[in-house]
């Protein structure tokens, strides 16, 4: 029982390692190609970012405006129509803090997440990546640099965009629905939007983008020769994806709770 | 003397037998194996992309188990690969795979990549799409763009794993003027076709035969 556990936390730290080492050559990598420019990994990076970021800006704008018609209703179902001056502010501390980046980084997941490991995966046991080393051109640096870096910039961006439209979103129902003026939304929303709150919401977004780009990653490198491990690792790769997603979360959620001093 | 290739007592999974021959710098080679494995093990092992378990393997002078990462990508530019399969990337089309070590390693302008690009495919005769992704391309054209693409690296060791194997007399009419006119080309450069099958290049005029057959090795 005790071994089990014991094994159990090794293939865990060895899993945070890996993806810590992936994130880490992918920026060494990065600075390294910024400074001699190479435009094949100009080329993956863009394409990248145009299939995580510049294709998911639909689904991500209908699921946000929904977020936030769901959020404003459920708020004024719990405070009542006579608090519409929280409104502002509880949309602030839900889609900013919490919604937007989690599920900005979910819909990455489920959109490009399985379709990098299985293009990985494909790759590898179709020999591509010997092809590659054969011309001199190493994985890391062509294939996984700038996929992790592509998608971490795209999850960036979706999720400014993502709470953005969420709380327009929101704004639309509360000013339908109970005549709110806009003033009074914004009003709430500034006066809790700091640049903090703000500069946190986007480096949780840029954290949860690295990593799943990196767990998709390796899992596409670790398959072996066989097709039928594709599908594996890209189930893989998802639930690997989600639970990382949620450990960080959590962890962020810890540490700025104890830096507002919450725990006090 | 500075060998080209050098097998010395190398040994490896997917080998029947220890593999022992040099090839000297400007040879025109074969390289006999007993099956498709062997070839493919071979070849990986002239890349440096598995390590012999017994045996020293040199390639253009360099020790390919003792270098390190860097210094193998360094040598894997000076050698280039046709692979049977072409070694193409299957989500590049057919023009960016050409062009994939020279955008990557070279510092060339736009127009000269062009012009590099267009006159390697036209020396092997390819006459598909550029904008064709692999999948949609016959394997005698697959093995026209790898060739043009080895050939844009201006390679001193030319390595072609069972590029002739399976193509029609026509398909190779291709390919095989265009391989020894590149050969030729350059005095050091040094050709080693590899394959399981000799009769697919039985009109070759090889310098030099190695066959690995059946616990036996015979260089003529």
């Amino acid at each position: 029982m005790l071994k089990r556990l014991a094994d159990r936390l090794i293939t865990m730290v060895v899993f945070l390692y890996d993806l810590a080492e992936m994130i880490v050559l992918a920026f060494r990598n990065g600075a390294a190609t910024l400074r001699h420019g190479s435009r094949p990994i100009l080329s993956v990076y863009l394409r990248q970012v145009y299939f995580t970021g510049l294709e998911a800006f639909n689904i991500i704008l209908i699921i946000s405006l929904l977020i936030g018609t769901v959020a404003i209703t459920q708020i004024i179902s719990i405070a009542g129509s006579g608090s519409l001056s929280l409104l502002g502010k509880v949309m602030v501390w839900t889609i900013v803090r919490e919604l937007g980046p989690l599920l900005t980084s979910i819909i990455v997941i489920a959109r490009s997440g399985t379709a990098i490991t299985a293009e990985i995966s494909q790759m590898k046991i179709g020999g591509e990546l010997d092809y590659l080393a054969s011309l001199g051109i190493p994985a890391d640096t062509y294939l996984i640099m700038p996929r992790i870096l592509g998608v971490a910039s795209s999850v960036l961006v979706l999720t400014v965009y993502f709470e953005f439209a969420a709380v327009l979103g929101g704004y639309s129902v509360a000013s339908l629905g109970w005549h709110m003026p806009w003033e009074q939304y914004a009003q709430g929303i500034f006066s809790v939007l700091t640049l903090t709150e703000l500069v946190g919401s986007l480096a949780k977004s840029v954290l949860f983008g690295l990593c799943i780009a990196a767990v998709c990653c390796r899992q596409g490198l670790n398959v072996g020769r066989s097709v039928t491990q594709i599908p594996q690792a890209a189930t893989r790769a998802v639930m690997q994806s989600l639970c990382v997603l949620f450990v960080i979360d959590g962890i962020v959620a810890l540490l700025l709770g104890l830096s507002r001093g919450l725990w006090t | 003397m500075n060998h080209a290739v050098h097998f010395e007592q190398v040994n490896a999974d997917d080998l029947t037998r220890e593999v022992s021959f040099a090839l000297p710098p400007g040879a025109l080679a074969l390289l006999v194996t007993s099956r498709r494995e062997e070839s493919d093990r071979l070849v990986r092992l002239l890349l440096g992309l598995s390590r012999p378990q017994a045996g020293r393997l040199s390639v253009l002078g360099e020790e390919v188990g003792a270098l390190s990462e860097k210094a193998l990508v360094a040598l894997r530019k000076s050698l280039s690969v046709v692979f049977s399969s072409g070694g193409l990337v299957s989500n590049l089309k057919v023009w960016e795979n050409l062009v994939l070590p020279l955008e990557y390693h070279f510092a060339c302008t736009p127009s000269e990549i062009q012009e590099k690009g267009e006159a390697a495919l036209r020396r092997v005769g390819y006459c598909g799409g550029m904008m064709e992704l692999p999948g949609h391309l016959s394997l005698c054209q697959k093995r026209q763009v790898g060739l043009a693409r080895a050939m844009l690296s201006e390679p001193r060791l030319m390595i072609f794993d069972a590029m002739l194997d399976g193509l029609q007399d026509d398909e190779k009419a291709c390919l095989t003027p265009a391989a020894l006119e590149f050969h030729r080309e350059q005095g050091g450069r040094t050709s080693l076709f590899i394959t399981s099958n000799p009769e697919s290049v039985r009109d070759i005029p090889f310098d030099l035969r190695v066959v690995l057959k059946e616990g036996a090795l015979h260089a003529e």
